[in-house]
């Protein structure tokens, strides 16, 4: 089971995008390269607050976009496709109406946005954009269990997706990390679980760990670099003991 | 037969195909329909842009570098409790919840990517430049990290580690560069404009300007 995002180790892209001048990286893009690009992540920063969702379900609905929109599809016009979904899927609007007010801005460029007299009860207000982007929403979550594993143990990887609650639902084991051996470096008490959070199954907390792996334990001796290393975030159900 | 059950968001994930072609168009759609139904306040997208194009950027993470290399005490607390000691210097909340920095020494370079999306430390970093979120830095970084910073301008020596960070969960990872030699004595403020967002992302190294 692939889906179109999960890209790591894929062969076949080209040069980084990025501008070169006298062989050093020149790092001078703007921080919205157009107007729409700022009203799109501020429309969906602003949605999800009436919306309700989680991050791992916002995550979910981008990375399943066709894979032929996903791929063709730049950065935010990803992240506008998944919103109209998100929004429909959480009935904040319907197709209809979707489809009358493409209508109207399709056809006519002369037309005023008309505000609504009463808003929902949970708005983001201007003077609350501050407050709300500094608290954030920590994952970390209490968990009387104690971890299965500690710094310098050594553990493999499932080989198939650890979702076991949704076919094809979403996980955070990329694939080109499946079924290989690695070495626990950092714990980070426990988290909510991507894989049950995303599909509204509640938090089902569990210990986080970041292995690390082997380039060649990943690539093989023939494409890894014995020198390089690649650190992965990853939870308790992810892994099975490598003894 | 389709099992609805584990087919969860099948039809609703092609709602977006009414959208229009042209993405100024999308948002202004989208945009519209939710102001007429009340779900969003105009003021408030023009707060949450302001915010990120001025407010928080590559210059906090900056701040947090420049401390690390001035005082050895914060530096401590920094590689102990990164999310913590960040907070000393009020920079807190959405995609920085969790952080953890990861110290270069001459023996190793860290490197962050996000292969399965683009997860990037705002409060510190801001929003990531478009590469970082790019297929071919997403695709690449983990299997040639080499190839990758030799693009970047960053030849390293072969014997020289490289480790790359993939951020697959809320940690959030922010990487410490080696304070450059000659920069003895210099203020927080002198070692802060030294510190570009590659070197703190692992793409580049911190620059000593040239006038």
């Amino acid at each position: 089971m692939t889906r179109p995002h999960d890209m790591g180790g894929r062969f076949g892209d080209g040069p980084i995008p990025i501008k070169v001048k006298n062989g050093k990286c020149v790092d001078d893009e703007p921080v919205f390269k157009f107007n729409w690009h700022a009203k799109a992540l501020a429309v969906t920063l602003a949605s999800a607050s009436v919306g309700k969702w989680n991050i791992d379900k916002g995550r979910f609905f981008r990375e399943s976009l066709p894979p032929s929109d996903y791929n063709r599809f730049s950065y935010y016009e990803k992240w506008l496709s998944a919103l109209v979904n998100l929004l429909i899927e959480k009935k904040l609007i319907n197709a209809d109406e979707l489809k009358n007010v493409v209508d109207v801005v399709t056809n006519n460029n002369n037309f005023s946005i008309k505000q609504k007299n009463h808003e929902h009860k949970d708005v983001l207000k201007p003077k609350d954009v501050s407050v709300t982007l500094g608290r954030g929403g920590p994952s970390k979550r209490e968990n009387l269990k104690e971890p299965k594993y500690k710094i310098g143990d050594h553990v493999k990887t499932l080989n198939f997706s650890p979702n076991i609650f949704k076919i094809g639902g979403h996980t955070r084991l990329p694939i080109y990390a499946r079924g290989k051996k690695g070495k626990i470096i950092l714990q980070h008490d426990s988290h909510v679980l991507p894989d049950k959070s995303a599909h509204d199954l509640g938090d089902g907390q569990e210990h986080l760990y970041t292995v690390e792996f082997t380039s060649n334990e990943l690539w093989g001796i023939t494409n890894g670099n014995k020198n390089d290393i690649i650190c992965i975030d990853l939870w308790e159900s992810y892994l099975t003991d490598d003894t | 037969m389709t099992d609805l059950k584990n087919n969860e968001g099948h039809s609703h994930h092609h709602n977006h195909s009414v959208l229009p072609e042209e993405p100024e168009l999308r948002v202004k759609a989208i945009e519209t329909l939710l102001i007429q139904k009340g779900l969003i306040d105009p003021d408030t997208l023009n707060e949450l842009i302001d915010t990120y194009e001025n407010k928080i950027g590559p210059k906090n993470g900056a701040r947090v570098v420049a401390k690390a290399w001035a005082d050895d005490s914060y530096k401590e607390r920094l590689l102990k409790n990164s999310t913590k000691a960040i907070e000393e210097l009020s920079y807190t909340g959405r995609q920085g919840e969790h952080m953890v920095v990861v110290e270069n020494t001459p023996e190793t370079h860290n490197m962050v990517v996000c292969t399965l999306c683009s997860c990037y430390p705002w409060p510190v970093l801001g929003l990531p430049p478009s590469w970082y979120k790019s297929d071919e830095y997403r695709a690449r970084a983990v299997r040639e990290p080499r190839k990758v910073l030799k693009e970047f301008g960053l030849s390293l020596n072969e014997d020289v580690k490289i480790k790359v960070w993939d951020s697959t969960s809320e940690m959030r990872y922010l990487v410490l560069p080696m304070r450059p030699i000659g920069t003895e004595g210099f203020s927080e403020d002198e070692l802060a404009k030294l510190v570009t967002r590659n070197s703190m992302i692992g793409t580049g190294l911190p620059e000593l300007m040239d006038d």
